[in-house]
This record gives C-alpha cells, sequence and structure tokens, in this order.
C-alpha cells in the first residue's frame, strides 16, 4: 500500500472510550495536514446519527467522514489498540474494535484503490492475526505495505 | 425483480464502496452480474433508488423507510455474509 506514512502508524494499549479511540486514530493525518481539526469529531457525530457503521469487520473500524467533513488531502492512517475498543450506547452487540483504519478522501474517487487494499486484507485471516499481534509499529506498517 | 442495488453507509465512500465490491464478486458467483450495483450515502436511500439496499444492520431501518428489500450486514468484509444474503433475497423473486 503505496500511500500509508510509516509516521501514520501508531500502537497504543487502550482507549478511554470509542471517542477517545476515534480522536487519537484521526490525529496522525490532522498533524500530517491531511484532514482539518473537524474531521474527528464529523466521525463522531456521523457515528452518533447514524450508529456504528464504521465497524466494519470484527476487530476493525474505518472511521471516516465525508470529504466536505474536513477532509483536505487523500490518506489513510492505521492505530491499533491492544484492548479492544467497545462501540458502547448502541443497539448492536458487536460494534467492537482494535484495528481502525482511519480514511481521509477529499473526493469520492481518489481513495478506492486503496480500499480495495485494506479490503483484501481484511479478508485475510492470516494476515489480519499477524496485524492484531504486531509486537510494533514498524512491524505493523510492514504488515500493510 | 431486482435490477439494481444500492450499498450505503453513513459517508458514502467507505463502507459502502467495500459492500459494492463484494456485492459485485457474490453477483457474478452466483452468475447473475446482469444486476446493477452503486454505492453511495445513506441521503441518497429514497423511494425509487433502487431495488435492493444493502448496508450494515444499524442502518436497516433507514432502508426500509424508502421500500424495496434490504439486506443487513454484520461483516461488510465477508463475502460468505453477502453470497448467502444475496442469494437468498433473489431466490425470492
Amino acid at each position: 500500500m503505496e500511500l500509508l506514512q510509516r509516521e501514520n502508524v501508531r500502537i497504543f494499549e487502550k482507549a478511554a472510550d470509542w471517542k477517545d479511540a476515534v480522536r487519537r486514530s484521526v490525529l496522525p493525518l490532522e498533524k500530517g495536514g491531511y484532514v482539518t481539526p473537524d474531521y474527528k469529531e464529523g466521525v463522531i457525530t456521523n457515528v452518533e446519527q447514524l450508529g456504528p457503521y464504521i465497524c466494519l469487520a470484527p476487530h476493525v473500524a474505518l472511521p471516516h467522514a465525508r470529504p466536505e467533513q474536513g477532509a483536505l488531502k487523500t490518506q489513510i492512517a492505521v492505530t491499533l489498540f491492544r484492548e479492544e475498543v467497545d462501540f458502547d450506547g448502541f443497539d448492536r452487540d458487536d460494534a467492537k474494535a482494535n484495528l481502525f483504519v482511519t480514511l481521509a478522501a477529499s473526493d469520492n474517487n481518489s481513495h478506492l484503490d486503496v480500499l480495495m487494499e485494506i479490503s483484501e486484507i481484511l479478508q485475510d485471516d492470516d494476515k489480519m492475526e499477524q496485524i492484531l499481534q504486531a509486537a510494533n509499529e514498524d512491524e505493523l506498517y510492514t504488515l500493510f505495505v | 425483480m431486482i435490477k439494481k442495488v444500492m450499498c450505503f453507509c453513513g459517508s458514502g465512500l467507505g463502507t459502502s464502496f467495500v459492500m459494492e465490491m463484494n456485492a459485485k464478486k457474490a453477483l457474478k458467483k452466483l452468475g447473475r452480474d446482469d444486476i446493477e450495483v452503486v454505492h453511495s450515502t445513506i441521503d441518497d436511500v429514497m423511494e425509487g433508488a433502487a431495488d435492493l439496499y444493502i448496508c450494515s444492520q444499524d442502518l436497516v431501518k433507514n432502508a426500509e423507510k424508502a421500500g424495496g428489500k434490504v439486506i443487513g450486514l454484520l461483516n461488510m468484509v465477508n463475502m460468505k455474509e453477502m453470497t448467502e444474503k444475496l442469494e437468498k433475497v433473489l431466490a425470492e423473486e
């Protein structure tokens, strides 16, 4: 995956709650100038209004919002929380995630190739196991590129 | 008769696109690649927009309001779930 930058790959032990996890998962993109500071709140607002639809698969969330909610340049960030983050307060028990693949898309098309690659990785059970068990950020980065 | 499938999510560019790719793959496998598949945002879900809607489980109620059939997915990247649920809906035709 060419798009992913090493500095946008982070590992944390845990998050205080799902909002904290979303904010932390968006932060590398904010620091890098790929999204505005409003973007993370856009992601949170969308989830509050519509439910945890960003929980894509077991262990995996894909935080993202619309281009007009503050995405400046297309980019992704990968954040792993060792302790599962529970999207609580919603009518859905399986909304839990360790791996946050955060997406900024500046228009409706530029990110589709990278999403296709992400989707392939998520369907590869062996690779997912390695990703969730990654010893450090360098190893996690290598598993994605 | 299902001619058009719309995969949608809250923003119309992440989750919905992954579902669209997998729905296309599943329909091909089921020998129904004559069916058109698009992805969009929840705002485009309205009466007549599609014959079948695919979304995450939490958004099913939004699609039901628009009429048409709805598939709610628990795992948006799982091909097995997508294929089985599409097969079931198509068999009901």
